[in-house]
């Protein structure tokens, strides 16, 4: 009597562990697909990174080059109102 | 202890061997396979997070710009209005007058020419073209009053006159860089050898439909009515009495001297030219909106 519930308690120790196993082995197994999924997101990320920093660049390079007109045409504004002054 | 109690015990004792084995096994897949991913999902959040802020210092960008634009539209017609009240008060001359424009610079010269018109306190008009520093002599121009004429960025004949389209990207590239350099967009235009030139002839009729097409774009263009012979080679005592002796025998009050800042003759002879011009009563002026078009026969 005693050996048999030792061999039913062995049997269902036995069944939980294979049963774990099974089931740990699926979890690394989703694991690895949502590792994958993560890198290939880190990738993107990463390149849309490059390019909104090259976009950036690209537009301040632009606004400097605007700055640099607008302080153009203030000093020849500046220099036809020494024109006209001199008129007066 | 009996057999089965040595049996039970080595179960046991195998049982939590298995455990721990197991146990062992837990930890090492979480510290190898399941911490990277914690750790990588935050590496994405910061990616992500270094993103936006990227896109918002964009749209902060995007936005400067469009009040750099409205800036720069106010600019120019202010430009336009105190250009206008310039041009008037500056047209307010009578009697005889000398607009003494200078061709194909700036050059090594110029510098010279610039002081020498200094010295006299007289603005002249310069038809530039793509010179190497034509953004510091540009600026000078301006500084000083002049008239910055376009004459073309290239001058090569068989460019400019190949087409209209050639004609105009060349003009328009110039434009760009004069605006560039000094906010000023010129109106005034030089044909390279001058309306009249046959040097176009290759192209049967481009001068006529040139001088139309510019006039149809708001531009005015400019001939020459006295012409020093600077670039046929004339040295300064030639160029000096072409320059006078055209002036003492005029009955034009409007006298337009074609003369080049690339000929070290040319400024040798200002200084005189000048000099003996005011004697004779003749004034200087600078071409501007006011000044009527000197132009020659259209030969093409």
């Amino acid at each position: 009597m005693k050996n048999k519930v030792v061999i039913f308690i062995l049997s269902v120790l036995i069944l939980l562990m294979v049963g774990f196993i099974l089931f740990f082995d699926n979890y690394l197994k989703s694991n690895d697909k949502l590792s994958i999924k993560i890198d290939n997101q880190i990738k993107n990320e990463e390149n849309n990174i490059i390019l909104n920093n090259n976009k950036l660049n690209k537009k301040i390079s632009e606004n400097n080059i605007k700055y640099k007109n607008v302080e153009n045409m203030n000093n020849y504004i500046d220099s036809l109102n020494k024109r006209i002054k001199q008129y007066e | 202890m009996n057999e089965k109690q040595i049996v039970k015990m080595i179960l046991i004792i195998l049982l939590f061997s298995l455990l721990i084995i197991f146990g062992l096994i837990v930890r090492n897949t979480y510290i190898n396979k399941i911490k990277p991913i914690n750790e990588k999902k935050v590496y994405l959040e910061k990616l992500k997070q270094n993103n936006k802020n990227i896109i918002n210092k964009i749209k902060e960008e995007n936005r400067k710009s469009k009040n750099i634009d409205n800036i720069l539209k106010e600019n120019k017609a202010k430009r336009e209005q105190l250009e206008k009240k310039v041009y008037e008060k500056e047209s307010n001359i009578s009697g005889k007058v000398i607009y003494l424009t200078f061709d194909d610079g700036p050059s090594i010269y110029t510098n010279e020419i610039l002081n020498i018109l200094d010295k006299y306190k007289i603005k002249a008009t310069f038809f530039v073209v793509c010179s190497n520093n034509l953004e510091e002599y540009t600026k000078k121009y301006i500084e000083k009053g002049h008239t910055i004429g376009l004459h073309s960025c290239t001058h090569k004949y068989s460019n400019i006159y190949s087409s209209e389209e050639s004609y105009f990207n060349d003009l328009n590239y110039l434009s760009s860089l004069v605006e560039k350099y000094t906010g000023y967009k010129s109106k005034y235009i030089r044909f390279p050898g001058g309306s009249s030139n046959t040097v176009s002839r290759f192209n049967r009729g481009i001068m006529t439909r040139l001088s139309n097409k510019l006039k149809e774009n708001g531009y005015k263009y400019f001939d020459w009515n006295i012409d020093s012979n600077d670039a046929a080679g004339a040295n300064s005592n030639q160029i000096y009495s072409n320059v006078i002796g055209a002036l003492e025998n005029n009955n034009r009050n409007i006298s337009m001297v074609l003369m080049h800042d690339t000929k070290s003759s040319t400024k040798d002879a200002l200084d005189s030219i000048i000099k003996d011009a005011l004697q004779m009563g003749y004034t200087f002026a600078n071409i501007n909106d006011y000044t009527p078009e000197v132009h020659h026969g259209i030969n093409n």
